[in-house]
């Protein structure tokens, strides 16, 4: 009995090492042709080569399947050749960003400001490749930033509650009390204030972007001091508010992508188009115009933000008024107390 | 007596080689079909995820970066596992150990190199140990489920320190939910240029020898492997079991700690939220895979690190979602925790041998 299971083991092994020999014999020479191939590929016609690093899951339906829609945007528009890693933790950022220059990427996007301090480390060691964080904050010779105006949707959309509010009471479910997240609470309460001086604005914080649940009951503990319109300024979990304000007969204003589609609640919603920005920084990388600078993109850029167009159950004189405060401001005649 | 100990070494040793190769052989063939099923070719998939963990040595490097925290937690969770108690609370412990660190590492103390960067790897020690001590004294003093409580511990540091990132140990100027930059005096010195090769690596090498020792060569860690195997028996013939649980509860949060303090100070030099998840997890699966042996976690960890690294290279080059890397790492790590487990029947065939050469020698005697 022994013997036998000696002998099964042994040829198992001798199985083993016969596998992994093999496979290191025909890697190397796999390996080989496939360097010699890349070259020759990008001789011909020298396709951009745009990578993309996302700290969460491409698929999150919000800040994240923004990025991988942009760079498919970028796919299209350029003819460029892209590719991405998703989840990409703190720990792999660097050697992440390493490998992709390595690769002959011409444009390495990071998104999110998590990126900065690894993009910065890396870009010194590669200065052909241009490195760029979304929402980040540093800059150098052939690294840059780029971030929204954070605070004009806000004012914006914090006027449109403002003017819909029967009940005078507004809400906002925020996802992190971050500086980013809190110029848009800040001005949203001027907005409604400035519209509507009675109004009281309730600000709940859910401490996550995808806490679907927590979002809802942040919106239904809101709805029970008689809040009629909310914001809702995250992403992944605008659904939780909107179902909350479903049952209670409110109305909702969703936040980055147009989410009208969601919910038959939503008046308007406060759109940040991350597409714009991608696609205008690798133009600008492209014809070689990019500043060492943190760009700042805003309404007046392009419409790289912008308020969705508003439902049917807004009368007509509450959307001319907002209409006419966003014109005001695109043509300089309202000036905003913004901290970016 | 001799030869009958040698053959014993040998038998370990060659059971050990056979059963990590055969489970790295079934870990690829798994994972080839899940490659194939993607419509990726296995073998490239495989060699990138050499190259790209140990292929030069700016991949090598960044393996260990990766191992760095992983050795150095598991290297706690080992010993306390060692003695029969179950540290699941790695997380909370390098959180914190991590929290502390920054904490002093920003302090401008105006202190020379020397006594500020050990002070503040100290503290991330203490830090770790503290946190530790909890779950330690109150199942020692009342009788608490020690995983139960370090599994709760391990939310509450979490948050703790990711609420602390977001208001008073935020930057300054408070733009990001993050800490300010380590001073320069409480950094850890960069061991390789081009990558983020750090003395931490060293430290883990240093703890292991010293664990190592500790655990076969004192009194105490005979006392410690006693108590682990059997704390009645221990008990009774006279060892004080609760002190030496609690003293190895220490000395495992100190080492998870020391991993946090040596992930800020050493390579992300400020701290942000979820800075290093799972890694008090993952540094349970690498101290078991390393057998419990220091030496063992050791090569555990640089495994582990030289197969996540080699992953994220394999995912870039081919365009193979990153779930995919995640199930074909489980796989290895499963099939090399089962095999290591699995007992070879080559004892057998050495034990007879041995008996052979022992009837030989007392027929001649």
């Amino acid at each position: 009995m022994n013997w036998k299971k000696l002998l099964a083991v042994m040829l198992l092994g001798v199985f083993t090492l016969g596998f992994v020999v093999g496979c290191g014999g025909s890697n190397s020479g796999e390996q080989n042709g496939e360097q010699s191939e890349q070259p020759a590929g990008e001789g011909g016609d020298e396709p951009l080569k745009v990578a993309l690093l996302t700290e969460g899951a491409v698929n999150d339906g919000g800040w994240n399947a923004s990025a991988l829609r942009s760079l498919n945007a970028i796919e299209e528009q350029f003819g460029a050749e892209i590719a991405y890693t998703e989840k990409v933790e703190r720990a792999q950022m660097e050697q992440v960003l390493r490998t992709y220059a390595r690769q002959g990427f011409d444009v390495i996007f990071g998104h999110g400001f998590q990126f900065s301090e690894p993009i910065e480390t890396v870009a010194k060691e590669f200065p052909e490749t241009k490195f760029i964080a979304v929402n980040g904050y540093v800059s150098g010779d052939n690294y840059y930033s780029t971030n929204f105006k954070f605070g004009e949707l806000g004012y914006f959309t914090g006027m449109t509650a403002g003017l819909m509010t029967k009940s005078n009471v507004v809400g906002m479910v925020a996802a992190v009390e971050s500086p980013t997240v809190t110029a848009d609470v800040d001005t949203f309460i001027q907005g409604a204030k400035e519209v509507n001086p009675d109004v009281e604005v309730l600000v709940s914080y859910v401490g996550s972007w995808e806490d679907i649940p927590k979002a809802k009951e942040s919106a239904q503990a809101q709805l029970s001091k008689n809040a009629d319109v909310i914001l809702v300024m995250g992403n992944s979990f605008s659904i939780g508010v909107f179902q909350a304000c479903e049952d209670a007969g409110a109305y909702s204003i969703g936040w980055v992508d147009d989410q009208s589609s969601m919910s038959d609640t939503v008046i308007t919603c406060g759109l940040q188009d991350v597409g714009t920005v991608y696609l205008e920084m690798v133009r600008m990388a492209k014809e070689g115009t990019l500043e060492s600078k943190v760009y700042n993109f805003g309404m007046n850029d392009n419409n790289a933000q912008s308020l969705s167009p508003f439902s049917d159950d807004v009368p007509q004189e509450v959307q001319d008024q907002v209409n006419q405060a966003i014109q005001d401001y695109l043509d300089g005649n309202l000036t905003l107390d913004l901290k970016y | 007596m001799n030869t009958q100990f040698d053959y014993k070494r040998i038998e370990t040793g060659l059971s050990y080689l056979i059963s990590s190769l055969l489970s790295i052989a079934v870990a690829l063939i798994i994972s080839s079909f899940i490659l194939l099923g993607q419509g990726k070719d296995p073998l490239q998939a495989f060699s990138l995820i050499f190259q790209g963990g140990i292929g030069d040595m700016a991949a090598f490097g960044a393996s260990l970066v990766r191992a760095c925290p992983l050795m150095l937690a598991a290297l706690g969770i080992a010993f306390a596992f060692k003695a029969g108690i179950y540290n699941i609370g790695a997380e909370g412990q390098i959180y914190l150990g991590a929290m502390f660190a920054t904490w002093v590492g920003i302090l401008p103390l105006g202190l020379p190199k020397i006594i500020h960067l050990p002070l503040a790897i100290l503290t991330g020690m203490a830090a770790g140990a503290s946190w530790a001590f909890i779950p330690a004294y109150l199942k020692v003093k009342k009788g608490f489920n020690e995983v139960i409580m370090t599994i709760l511990l391990n939310y509450i540091g979490v948050y703790f320190v990711n609420a602390s990132v977001h208001s008073y140990l935020q930057e300054p100027n408070g733009y990001y939910p993050q800490t300010s930059k380590v001073l320069e005096t409480a950094t850890l010195p960069k061991l390789m240029a081009n990558s983020e090769l750090h003395a931490g690596i060293l430290l883990g090498l240093i703890g292991a020898v010293i664990l190592y020792v500790i655990l076969q060569k004192t009194d105490f860690g005979y006392q410690l492997r006693c108590v682990g195997s059997n704390p009645e028996a221990s008990r009774t013939s006279g060892m004080n079991a609760k002190l030496t649980l609690i003293a190895a509860m220490l000395v495992s949060g100190a080492f998870a700690g020391l991993a946090g303090a040596s992930e800020v100070l050493g390579y992300q030099h400020l701290l942000l939220e979820n800075f290093s998840p799972n890694t008090g997890y993952d540094a349970i699966s690498v101290a078991l895979l390393g057998r419990l042996n220091p030496i063992g976690v050791v090569i555990a960890a640089i495994f582990i690190g030289v197969l996540r690294t080699g992953a994220n290279t394999m995912q870039i080059m081919m365009g193979v979602p990153v779930t995919i890397v995640y199930i074909i790492q489980a796989i290895i790590i499963l099939c090399v925790l089962a095999f290591t487990n699995w007992k070879l029947d080559l004892s057998r065939f050495f034990e007879r041998g041995a008996k052979d050469a022992n009837s030989k020698l007392a027929n001649r005697s």
